[in-house]
């Protein structure tokens, strides 16, 4: 062997690296060993309480009505997003309504707004003693102002609303991609085949669609189901609530790691399913050479559909904003520059655990990545990436504080690497999502034409892959960042005390004090932290954007 | 296994002649087999193969025969499940050894061509450079532009070239080293017929200055025959035939080999002492010994048409291709015949015609493989043998 080396320097024969597993084979139980554990020391904590016990405390939380109530809710929040971001999806991208190319550009933009700061402009606006019962009693020169129905905004209906308000724009994004992926001579056929508009939308257009409304919709209803921020403001009684209580109230842990598992299991069932129905119904395909679009003329309905759009587009940014801006006012400038200072602290503890859990998110997307785009698919690390995605912040904290407390005390006070290694369990698929898509676009001929051109995989990929893939996998490490900036469920639970981040702030602030210009002052400050980078991803052109809690 | 005799065919084309002892292979498979996770069948079975210095065999087949895979094991893109491969007589792959595609020195032009499009015409080709001074490096770049005829285009980026440009700035960019050899992977796939036939000629000559082997891997037996030395041909994984052009046409070793070149009819023969009888007609017996029962391939241009009332011949079919005239007869029997004749030489529909059988070699089959094959004009390549 050694012999032959010495003979011939040109061909190292690498006998002994042959047996070692290249990086891209560690992936698998790289990506898994995050994922699996937590799910693993869930099952193990469930598994401990004996039967009975586990039964009665899924009888004590009321699994069963709690189930009906959560289902409800969500449905509702569907109905609310699937309302509102169709048809402005629809509307921008094929009629003639006034200010389409506004609207269309506003209709990504909401999601600079976390889901919880909504809830905090919807008490600020509508609780008792609110700004709209200020403002009205005023109006009405009275004493006080009490809305009919006060229940409505507390509970699952106010949580509905909010969840759907500021879910719209997912619907909103899918239906609008799909609907500039769709072949327009599609519908130019069925013109030219005798239908009508009427009959070419209800015909050809909606039925193309169908797949992204239903996509949107889903990522809507899965989210009202794992979302804890928006819940927890509004006072709705949820499994992530519930097993919350069951944290902090220090009950049984096994019966919050049963409802917990009950949680995962609805949620990973849900979007098995939507695997298995949309990948049948893949109807959108990219129009080779496509012509442009024709606008189908709303007639006197143009009037009424702008108004329909001003008043989503109220909804969803206008009323937000307006409202926290109101509440500034009510500080003075010198109170509110000193306030701001204040939050310096929580800004850096933001950013700081935001970048790191987004880079090593980001790396090990890139390690998954690189390797199902060499093989052309997916593998099991994907899969695993998948399941990670969709364990709800609150589960994924109530295992990991449970798993540590237990076997490494010492990670308890070490918040980057405790958040990091949270925000890559959760984020580590949308990111792998982008990643995927940018590296598509790259032949794997390149990298290939590299290495046949007497170079290493690591020249390859820093000369050729890199500068051809990077641009996208840049945006997608930046989706990430902002996706860790605003995570709250898991982050209230696992940081340390005292490590308080934006969002934690945010939902702290209202819970104890309540909804005061504090609070909106550093909701602002979230949102513009937020918003910076979501405004350079849609500068880029609005691509596949996920939910993320 | 195959029919390998290809040297002398160089020596027509001027090329420095070479005998096959001189000549130690370059690249060699030994018995090398790949079956992909999943797959039902093999991919490769058992394959070898050896490319000689400065020749351009070509590995011709349908797709999914293998061709593709062949040529990824020898770059070092897929690792063998048997067998081994070498590269300058050192053991690349197979037998616990395994050199990654870039310590092999085999170039490659992809099929997309997988130019860089961030680098220009001259950054492309000088990736490959890895040793030399800049200067060096410099005219080595200036030299591949001027033998690709492109010496005023190294500022250019990949987009805005011709694809048959593109093809080229390929093939200079796989030749810049100085590989041992460059593989090719069906170069003339996206461009147009026209473009396709100049640049066959292009690409060789190219190849010609620069002294390289090259492995072309084709599906396209007019691009084999007409660029190759020497042809491979690959069916469902196994190698059927190594030999040259000429050879691989006019004296096919398998029945798919003939029917894969060119078109091919099979006639059953009675083979006497003096004669080889069949149904539409008989031929002088030139030294094969007599067997009970055989085929003969006859190909279309072997068949001439004489209009006869009494022929035992219907004319079922004629297919106009502008020079010429296929023609599909029908025997007594069923049997269906093709007959290619100059544009001139009409028949119409339902015609009787007598055929005459004026084949440039005969060749026997029994089963799938020939037993006999003769040649019956002179100063031929082919080799006969019973």
């Amino acid at each position: 062997m050694r012999g032959v080396q010495r003979a011939a320097p040109a061909f190292v024969v690498m006998r002994s690296r042959a047996r070692v597993p290249s990086l891209g084979a560690l992936a698998a139980p790289l990506v898994s060993l995050p994922v699996a554990l937590p799910l693993a020391y869930l099952v193990w904590l469930a598994l401990g309480a004996s039967l009975p016990d586990l039964w009665e405390g899924l009888v004590r939380a009321d699994a069963g009505g709690l189930l009906l109530r959560v289902a409800l809710m969500a449905t509702g929040a569907t109905l609310v997003a699937v309302a509102l971001g169709a048809p402005w999806a629809w509307l921008v991208a094929r009629t003639d309504v006034p200010g389409r190319r506004v609207f269309g550009w506003l209709g990504p933009l909401p999601l600079a707004i976390p889901p919880y700061v909504g809830a905090l402009v919807y008490i600020t606006l509508l609780a008792p003693g609110g700004l709209l019962h200020a403002s009205m009693a005023s109006l009405l020169g009275r004493e006080t102002f009490a809305l009919p129905y006060p229940s409505l905004l507390y509970g699952p209906a106010g949580a509905a609303w909010v969840l759907g308000v500021f879910g719209s724009p997912y619907v909103f994004l899918n239906v609008h991609g799909a609907l500039q992926r769709l072949d327009p001579s599609l519908e130019d056929a069925a013109r030219g085949l005798g239908l009508g508009p009427v009959h070419v939308f209800r015909r050809v257009t909606l039925p193309l669609l169908r797949p992204a409304i239903l996509a949107g919709a889903l990522l809507v209803w899965v989210y009202a189901w794992v979302d804890w921020g928006v819940v927890s403001l509004m006072r709705a009684r949820t499994f992530t609530t519930v097993v919350r209580t069951y944290l902090i109230a220090g009950f049984s842990l096994s019966a919050a790691a049963g409802l917990s598992l009950v949680l995962v299991g609805i949620v990973w069932g849900v979007l098995v399913v939507q695997h298995r129905a949309l990948g049948r119904a893949r109807y959108t395909q990219a129009g080779r050479g496509r012509r442009a679009t024709r606008h189908t003329p709303l007639g006197r309905w143009r009037w009424p559909a702008f108004a329909y759009l001003g008043l989503a587009a109220a909804l969803t940014l206008f009323i937000p904003l307006g409202t926290l801006l109101a509440q500034l006012t009510k500080l003075s400038l010198p109170e509110l520059g000193a306030f701001l200072l204040e939050q310096r602290g929580y800004v850096w503890n933001s950013l700081r655990v935001a970048l790191a859990g987004s880079l090593a998110a980001l790396g090990l997307a890139c390690l998954v990545g690189l390797r199902s785009w060499r093989r052309g698919s997916g593998g099991p690390a994907s899969l695993l990436l998948q399941a990670g995605y969709a364990v709800p912040g609150t589960v994924l904290g109530l295992s990991l504080v449970g798993l540590t407390l237990a076997a490494l005390p010492w990670l308890y006070g070490r918040p980057v690497l405790m958040l990091g290694f949270a925000y890559v369990v959760l984020f580590a698929a949308p990111t792998l999502q982008g990643v995927q898509a940018a590296l598509a676009q790259v032949p794997t001929s390149m990298e290939e034409a590299a290495r046949a051109l007497g170079r290493g995989p690591l020249v390859a990929a820093v000369r050729v892959v890199g500068p051809l893939a990077g641009p996208g996998i840049a945006a997608s490490w930046l989706l990430t960042f902002v996706l860790c900036l605003r995570e709250l469920s898991a982050t209230v639970i696992l940081r340390p005390a005292g490590y308080d981040t934006l969002p934690v702030r945010i939902w702290t602030h209202t819970m104890d004090v309540g909804p005061d210009p504090y609070a909106a002052a550093v909701a602002l400050l979230l949102v513009v932290l937020v918003g910076v980078p979501w405004l350079v991803l849609l500068a880029r052109g609005p691509r596949g954007v996920t939910s993320g809690g | 296994m195959a029919v390998d005799s290809g040297t002398h065919h160089l020596e027509a084309l001027g090329a420095p002649p070479l005998t096959p002892r001189e000549a130690e292979p370059i690249v060699q498979l030994r018995g090398v087999s790949k079956r992909y996770p999943g797959a039902e069948k093999h991919a490769v079975r058992d394959l070898s193969l050896s490319l000689l210095p400065g020749e351009l065999l070509a590995v011709l087949g349908p797709s999914g025969c293998g061709k593709t895979t062949t040529l990824r094991l020898l770059a070092g893109f897929e690792r063998p499940d048997g067998g081994e491969v070498l590269v300058g007589g050192r053991r690349v792959a197979g037998g616990g050894a395994w050199s990654p595609p870039e310590r092999r020195r085999i170039g490659m032009v992809f099929q997309d061509y997988a130019l860089f499009p961030h680098l220009t015409i001259a950054r492309n080709i000088a990736f490959g450079l890895r040793t030399g001074t800049s200067a060096q490096k410099q005219k080595r770049i200036d030299e591949l532009l001027d033998t690709i005829g492109m010496a005023d285009l190294g500022d250019r980026y990949p987009h805005q070239l011709s694809g048959g440009q593109q093809q080229r700035v390929a093939l200079a960019r796989a030749l810049a080293p100085r590989p041992e050899a460059v593989l090719l992977d069906e170069p003339f796939n996206s461009l147009d017929a026209s473009g396709r036939a100049h640049m066959r000629q292009e690409v060789r000559e190219i190849l010609r200055r620069e002294g390289a082997a090259a492995l072309l891997v084709t599906h396209d037996q007019a691009e084999a025959l007409t660029m190759a030395d020497r042809v491979a041909v690959l069916n469902e994984g196994r190698l059927e035939q190594l030999s040259t052009p000429t050879e691989l046409y006019h004296a096919p070793a398998t029945r798919f080999v003939a029917r894969f070149l060119g078109l091919a009819d099979f006639l059953p023969t009675q083979i006497t002492t003096h004669k080889l009888e069949t149904e539409a007609g008989a031929l002088p017996n030139p030294g094969i010994p007599v067997c009970a029962r055989a085929e003969m391939l006859l190909r279309p241009e072997d068949i001439r048409l004489v209009a006869d009332a009494e022929g035992c011949a219907t004319v079922t079919g004629r297919e106009f291709r502008g020079a010429a005239l296929t023609y599909t007869l029908r025997l007594p029997c069923g049997q269906v015949l093709r007959s290619e004749r100059p544009g001139t030489d009409l028949f119409e529909l339902g015609a009787r015609v007598r055929p005459e059988l004026q084949p440039t070699h005969v060749v026997l089959f029994a089963g799938e493989r020939n037993i006999a094959v003769e040649c019956l004009v002179h100063h031929c390549t082919c080799q006969p043998h019973h």
